[in-house]
């Protein structure tokens, strides 16, 4: 499965991701608009990590042994059956926080604006690119296959 | 003291379509754009404002638009408002103006003044697209004769046809299209920069130039597209320099800053640009005006041959010089010294630092620098012993078919590579703070520059201008760059006065064969 | 692997995860499920949620079984002999594998005068919810006897049923097992905001309208709620004479002492990766991890239990608390900061340059990570400095400790 990788050499921390992905999960779409009418109830489902001169932006990496997935005690962390991505389903969530526990990349977000439930990256799933990868004017965010999978093709 | 000076430019902020990301405030390296952390909104001081239109890239809803300062000193044709300028700047600091890039003054561009040629009725032109076109080039000293052998033992036909070279060839650097990367030294520019530039040579089968910077070790995996220079301040040079580079150039001087030596600030002598040039982290490196062992041609000569016995003659020896009023008569000593390759700048070459009264009046013209180069050697029948690579603000393709057919063999580009990797000529090279990440060592900086992006524009830019010298070439009916060379018949002049014609030695716009 | 017939007692979340771990690979072996609830596949930690959706509270939709192709047998396993389970209802049911899961029971202390009357409950399974429920309408107050997950939670519960709540701790702080003093002490500052708080005290007698508690007070209250904690329920383990002391013991691919028989879950004591030894310990994750090795393992793919360590996240009346390793250990160097006014506390405890411990009140953003480090064993002697930064995330742990799943290859 292929999946967001950052590249931190290339990183420059200008959240442009953010952005992107604030606004292609917002209910307009469109950036002015999210952000003068919706915006304190935008939640980013990435992280961007800064310190000193290093930088990345880090979103869900849809394990394959999801320990968000095993924590979840609602069963709103669920591995969708068609893309193999890591979902969630904050219809089912009660916001425990059970997964914000367990995700050693700290990639899933509280959002207690609206209701308390968590929020990851769902890969756009509404939409064919990905808002952050490609906002990224550095290439510092791909899609590409993980190491991991190349190392079990050769195997 | 209060500053006198005004801003260059104003910084629009378009407030309906600001959304106060702090994009513009992460991008600007020069803290022109700032946040108050108390109201919580984007601030801009235009004062900090160099123009480098960094953060209007980058906006992510173009809510911000850079224009130039309105506000305008009475109107004199002498004291304009750039003199005021850098009176005040000099009242109120008491240095040397420094700047970066190529001059801006308003010269005479004289290629805008050269017109091409092109077949109609009397020779036919040719489709590029439909037929072969040669755009290969070598660079290197070519025999006056060549002694063919036909080896007569094997009486086959088929190898009787065959000549054997008799003639032991001199080094040569084979390029693909007559464009090469100009000197650009790690230091001056990032290591990413030097990445992508290498890594387009490579793609694009032409060379990229160290400059006097030295080699980096991640780079030297691209020697066979690398020249490296060797300059007065002799920095990185060793024998694994030599070894993995395809040609030396001794570089004496450079258009932007003909006479002048570099002075690279301690502050970006990092630990990788230390042991790059080999001199403590830290410390100023600073390259003399003069090599200090080079006070005459013989001296030239010397050097010239010294690296050639270090490379044991597989390697072409190229000089650098900036155009000067006596170029024609330097290059004829320099090619008398041995040297493979002359490499000429002209007074609009870039540069990282200079100081800008240096930069804006010293020097010739490259256009007239490759004519009258290329007329002297001829005239001495010395033509043949080297070849020429033209530089110093070739802007277009139209600019390179010209200089060929006024003489030269190849150019360098510098301006035209960083403008297609970013660079927006705000010509602030010389503060580190390059907001484009390239002519930088700030990590927060070096970053900004994805070195595979670069080389993908740069391959772009050389694979576009190829195309279109082939397109003109086609035009002119010429399928082979060979051809082009030095065919000055083929050229117009409009617009230029009967000296300038006459040192081009070309015909005005109108006149006939 | 034909012929294995697998046989699971217990429905919850280590049953769940094995069937699923099962049927990822293999679609044809026999599942048979032995369950005494009849409300199946719900979510046990969800039972003291009131506003929450009947889809909510279904961790896998009501389908979950029959689409999985499991046999569903409604009763309760009494013990095993031989290569059966023996229903109470005298059925028996043969078995090649297989695996108990049947979690743990309510701790009842047999020192409290009037423990057994009608109006003392447990507050472990949705029955017991539903007890309370109907018991609770129209009654004014109750008590609650500890002050731990389950007590907070039963807290939480009556409160919203309109209940007065009084707590009765044992100890001097709330959550004493895993929060340390001074958060012990927020925590129960937090508490006492919402309901009545003795700390240092037990219940000494219930008798129908009041209890009497160890400083000599008396609290009216219409119903009182157990809420000790829970212990690995090991009934049908003893009594088929499997290992078991506090808990049935199992190795790394979670099998007992016997052959062919395994266990997940709240019952099962396995590896604890920082106290080195096996214990239970009966949280959500782990049990849905054992679930998953023995499901492996009972279809013959060898899978190691890599073992576990106490996390919890608890919610005290909106203050987010997660608590992580041996929190309330001490340790060679410990980082700790402490925001009185916004209700914040951090804390990591670092043993031999590896954090063995953490505790987050208020901002509990990426606890995750710290969980990570835990569990990897990570060398933070390097960045130890930063965990208490403002900016602590993943970009602190060293690239040479940074999974493989950040690390890209083709684009």
């Amino acid at each position: 499965m292929k999946k967001i990788y950052f590249r931190e050499e290339y990183c420059m921390a200008c959240r442009l991701c953010e952005i992107a992905c604030l606004v292609a999960h917002s209910k307009s779409k469109k950036i002015i608009k999210a952000y003068k009418e919706e915006f304190p109830n935008l939640t980013p489902r990435l992280v961007i990590e800064q310190n000193g001169p290093l930088s990345f932006a880090i979103q869900c990496r849809h394990c394959e042994d999801a320990p968000c997935i095993a924590a979840c005690v609602t069963g709103a962390m669920h591995r969708d059956r068609k893309t193999n991505a890591v979902s969630h389903n904050a219809e089912k969530c009660v916001g425990c926080w059970m997964c914000i526990m367990s995700c050693p990349f700290g990639v899933i977000l509280r959002d207690i604006k609206e209701k308390k439930v968590a929020t990851k990256c769902d890969l756009c799933s509404d939409e064919k690119i990905l808002a952050c990868v490609n906002a990224c004017p550095n290439e510092a965010l791909i899609c590409a296959e993980s190491i991991k999978n190349k190392d079990k093709k050769k195997e | 003291m209060k500053t006198l000076t005004f801003p260059d430019f104003v910084i629009n902020r378009d407030n309906e379509k600001c959304i106060q990301c702090e994009v513009c405030v992460r991008q600007c390296a020069f803290d022109a754009h700032t946040l108050d952390k108390e109201t919580n909104k984007v601030e801009t001081d235009i004062k900090k404002c160099v123009g480098c239109l960094r953060c209007a890239t980058m906006c992510p809803t173009g809510a911000l638009c850079v224009s130039e300062y309105s506000q305008k000193i009475r109107k004199n044709c002498n004291w304009n408002e750039k003199q005021l300028k850098e009176l005040y700047k000099q009242a109120e600091t008491g240095g040397v103006l420094l700047t970066g890039m190529g001059t801006d003054k308003d010269y005479k561009i004289i290629w805008d003044h050269i017109l091409l040629d092109a077949a109609q009725v009397t020779n036919p032109s040719i489709d590029p697209l439909r037929e072969p076109m040669e755009l290969r080039t070598y660079l290197g000293s070519k025999p006056s004769k060549i002694d063919f052998r036909f080896d007569i033992s094997d009486l086959k036909l088929k190898n009787l046809q065959k000549g054997i070279l008799k003639t032991k060839l001199p080094p040569q650097l084979k390029i693909e299209t007559p464009i090469l990367f100009s000197a650009m030294s790690y230091g001056a520019i990032s290591l990413n920069v030097c990445r992508a530039l290498a890594q387009a040579a490579e793609e694009c089968g032409i060379y990229y130039n160290t400059g006097e910077g030295g080699l980096h070790k991640d780079l030297y995996k691209y020697s066979k597209n690398t020249i490296v220079q060797v300059a007065s301040g002799r920095f990185g040079v060793n024998p694994d320099y030599f070894e993995a580079a395809a040609a030396v150039e001794i570089k004496i001087g450079q258009g932007a800053k003909p006479g002048i030596g570099g002075h690279l600030p301690g502050e970006k002598v990092t630990e990788e640009i230390s042991q790059t040039r080999m001199i403590p982290s830290g410390t100023d490196a600073l390259s003399p005006a003069p090599h200090h062992d080079i006070y005459s041609i013989e001296d030239l000569s010397q050097l010239i041959y010294s690296l050639k016995e270090a490379t044991e003659y597989k390697k072409p020896i190229s000089v650098k010089v900036a155009a000067v009023h006596n170029i024609a008569a330097i290059a004829s000593g320099i090619v008398r010294a041995g040297a493979d390759i002359v490499a000429i700048d002209g007074i609009r070459g870039g540069t990282g630092a200079a100081p800008t009264r240096i930069r804006d009046n010293v020097g010739i013209p490259i256009e007239l620098a490759i004519a009258s180069v290329d007329s002297r050697l001829r005239e001495e029948g010395i033509r043949n012993r080297a070849s020429i690579i033209a530089a110093g603000g070739f802007r277009n393709s139209g600019d390179v078919v010209k200089a060929i057919t006024l003489g030269a063999d190849a150019v360098y580009i510098g301006t035209a590579a960083l403008v297609a990797m970013g660079c927006h000529l705000c010509q602030k090279c010389y503060t580190g703070k390059c907001n484009w990440g390239i002519a930088t060592q700030d990590p927060y900086l070096v970053k900004r520059l994805n070195p595979d992006i670069a080389a993908r524009r740069l391959i772009n830019l050389i694979k576009a201008w190829s195309h279109e010298i082939k397109e003109i070439m086609g035009g002119m009916g010429i399928n082979a760059i060979e051809s082009l060379r030095g065919n000055r018949l083929r050229l117009r002049g409009f617009d230029l006065h009967d000296n300038e014609l006459k040192i081009l030695d070309i015909k005005p716009a109108g006149e006939s064969l | 692997m034909k012929d294995e017939k697998i046989v699971i007692i217990g429905s919850s979340v280590a049953a769940i995860s094995a069937i699923e771990t099962i049927r990822s690979k293999d679609k044809k072996v026999k599942i048979t499920v032995i369950t005494k609830d009849k409300e199946i596949s719900y979510s046990k930690p969800l039972i003291s949620y009131l506003n929450i959706s009947k889809e909510q509270f279904y961790y896998r939709d009501k389908s979950f079984f029959s689409r999985n192709d499991v046999k569903m047998f409604i009763s309760e396993a009494i013990r095993i002999k031989n290569n059966s389970v023996i229903l109470k209802d005298g059925k028996d049911i043969e078995f090649s594998k297989l695996l108990l899961a049947v979690g743990g029971k309510p701790i009842v202390p047999n020192n409290i005068k009037g423990i057994c009357g009608g109006n003392v409950f447990t507050l472990t399974n949705f029955d017991d919810a539903s007890k309370i429920k109907k018991y609770a309408k129209n009654k004014k107050s109750c008590l609650i006897i500890g002050c731990g997950m389950i007590g907070i939670k039963a807290a939480a519960f009556l409160k919203e049923l309109g209940l007065k709540v009084t707590i009765v701790e044992l100890m001097n702080r709330p959550f004493g097992s895993v929060l340390d003093e001074v958060s012990g002490k927020m925590v129960a500052d937090e508490i006492r905001k919402n309901t009545k708080l003795y700390l240092n005290t037990s219940v000494t007698e219930i008798r129908e309208k009041e209890c009497v508690i160890s400083n000599g007070e008396r609290v009216f209250v219409d119903l009182v709620i157990c809420a000790i904690g829970v212990t690995p329920n090991q009934d049908i383990a003893k009594k088929s004479g499997i290992k078991a002391d506090k808990g049935i013991i199992v190795d790394s691919q979670m099998m007992t002492s016997k052959k062919n028989i395994f266990a997940a879950g709240d019952c099962a004591s396995a590896f604890d990766i920082l106290k080195g030894e096996n214990r239970a310990i009966p949280i959500w994750p782990i049990a849905y991890k054992q679930g998953s090795i023995a499901g492996d393992n009972m279809i013959g793919i060898n899978t190691k239990y890599e073992g576990g360590f106490v996390m919890n996240s608890v919610d005290v009346f909106g203050l987010p608390i997660i608590t992580l390793g041996l929190s309330s250990e001490i340790g060679d160097e410990e980082f700790v900061n402490y925001d009185e006014k916004n209700r914040k506390y951090k804390k990591y405890i670092v043993r031999n340059d590896r954090i063995i411990g953490a505790i987050l009140i208020g901002d509990i953003d990426r606890a995750g990570i710290i969980t990570g480090l835990i569990k990897d064993k990570v060398d933070v002697s390097n960045f130890k400095n930063g965990l208490l930064k403002e900016n602590f995330g993943y970009i602190y742990v060293p690239k040479k400790y940074r999974s493989k799943e950040v690390i890209p290859v083709e684009i």
